[in-house]
């Protein structure tokens, strides 16, 4: 039996929530229903802070990030996300406050994604749909930890060894500054070990 | 000289200077010290240099091209008409051009580098630069604002001309750039060869 083809954006949607969540058939439905395809050029930023996150995402292709910019004008890239993964600033989007960070795409992108409230109408009328929600903000909750023991517990090069575990291929599609950003390391000292590290 | 569609226009360079920032994320900022400033002969310029050259067009035109937009500009979404200036200038860095010559650099456009990975860093930054401003030059008028080119003040060219001209200069130092990867790709064969064939 061959693979079925995605030809459409919301198969793939179907496809990764299937992958890992369980849904009933007339709950999937009913999730996959207010995705609409969005597009946006490179440094397009989606979510400025100070204002709401209107949009859950998900992301068909391009890179994306989250970012925090502090009130000297630096810059710090907290989120990375690409295909396929929901994307966004997900703790604005559930509590409805205004977003602390920037939501920004690093290269020509595409989506999908549905309103905020759209998604809430819908987890408040399926609990099914909630529960899978709940899940999936606990997995990023996860994820941030993850993120926030190896800064404080790595060094430099076990960083960006365990980035390029995860996103073999980042180097290449995203300006190292980002990935200096990322991982909290100056661009100088960034591009030593990259010379180090990939030989 | 023509009018030409300003959408159009725009359009076009703005895919132009994509593919070049393209070409700079996936290749030359991991390139390594050796391929960055590995040269065919002691007259001709590396990666690195050339790339420093073009930065400097960046350092004098960005900032022009940001105080224009800072202005309140009157909206024109009037068709770009070439000036023969611009033409001129344009021709001259005509990659096509069978009558392509080398040209001295001016004193000021000559290559620094300090730091051949910051230079990387600083071409990737200003061509994102450039891709913002074009994108926001859809709704100035490109025909009536005029800028004094780098190396005479007397001289000024429309805006548009400017922006063709930037274009065209980054592509011809990107076709240059190739032909080194390329004598540096064949000089790292005819190496490995020497060194298998050896007795």
């Amino acid at each position: 039996m061959g693979s079925v083809e995605l030809d459409r954006p919301i198969d793939v949607l179907e496809a990764y929530v299937k992958k890992h969540f369980s849904l009933s058939a007339s709950s999937l439905t009913e999730f996959l229903s207010p995705w609409r395809i969005f597009q946006a050029e490179r440094k397009e930023i989606l979510t400025p802070q100070g204002e709401q996150e209107r949009y859950l995402y998900f992301v068909l292709e391009g890179v994306q990030r989250v970012y925090a910019l502090n009130s000297e004008g630096k810059e710090a890239t907290l989120i990375f996300t690409y295909a396929p993964s929901f994307g966004g600033v997900l703790n604005a989007m559930m509590t409805e406050q205004v977003s602390q960070f920037f939501y920004e795409t690093l290269t020509a992108s595409s989506f999908l994604r549905a309103p905020a409230s759209e998604i809430k109408r819908i987890m408040l009328a399926n609990s099914e749909i909630a529960q899978m929600i709940n899940l999936g903000i606990s997995g990023a909750l996860g994820g941030v930890l993850d993120r926030l023991a190896e800064l404080q517990l790595m060094s430099s090069e076990e960083k960006f060894r365990s980035l390029l575990k995860r996103s073999p291929h980042i180097l290449t599609l995203v300006p190292h500054k980002y990935l200096a950003s990322y991982l909290g390391i100056d661009a100088t000292n960034f591009s030593k070990l990259m010379n180090k590290v990939k030989i | 000289m023509s009018a030409i569609e300003k959408k159009v226009f725009l359009a076009d360079l703005y895919q132009r200077t994509e593919s070049i920032l393209n070409l700079a994320i996936e290749q030359y900022q991991n390139l390594d010290e050796k391929a960055l400033t590995f040269t065919v002969d002691e007259q001709s310029w590396n990666i690195a240099q050339c790339l420093a050259h073009l930065n400097t067009y960046g350092h004098y035109y960005l900032p022009k091209m940001k105080a224009i937009l800072a202005k309140s500009n009157e909206m024109s979404l009037a068709d770009y008409v070439p000036g023969w200036l611009g033409n001129y200038f344009v021709g001259m860095m005509d990659v096509d051009n069978k009558q392509r010559k080398k040209y001295k650099a001016a004193k000021q456009h000559q290559p620094q580098v300090e730091d051949v990975y910051a230079v990387v860093t600083e071409f990737i930054d200003q061509q994102e630069i450039f891709l913002k401003y074009i994108k926001a030059f859809e709704r100035v008028d490109v025909n009536g604002i005029k800028i004094p080119i780098s190396i005479s003040k007397l001289v000024k060219l429309r805006l548009g001309d400017v922006l063709a001209f930037m274009v065209m200069h980054n592509e011809r130092h990107i076709h240059q750039i190739k032909n080194i990867q390329r004598a540096h790709s064949n000089d790292l064969t005819e190496r490995t060869v020497s060194t298998t064939l050896a007795p």
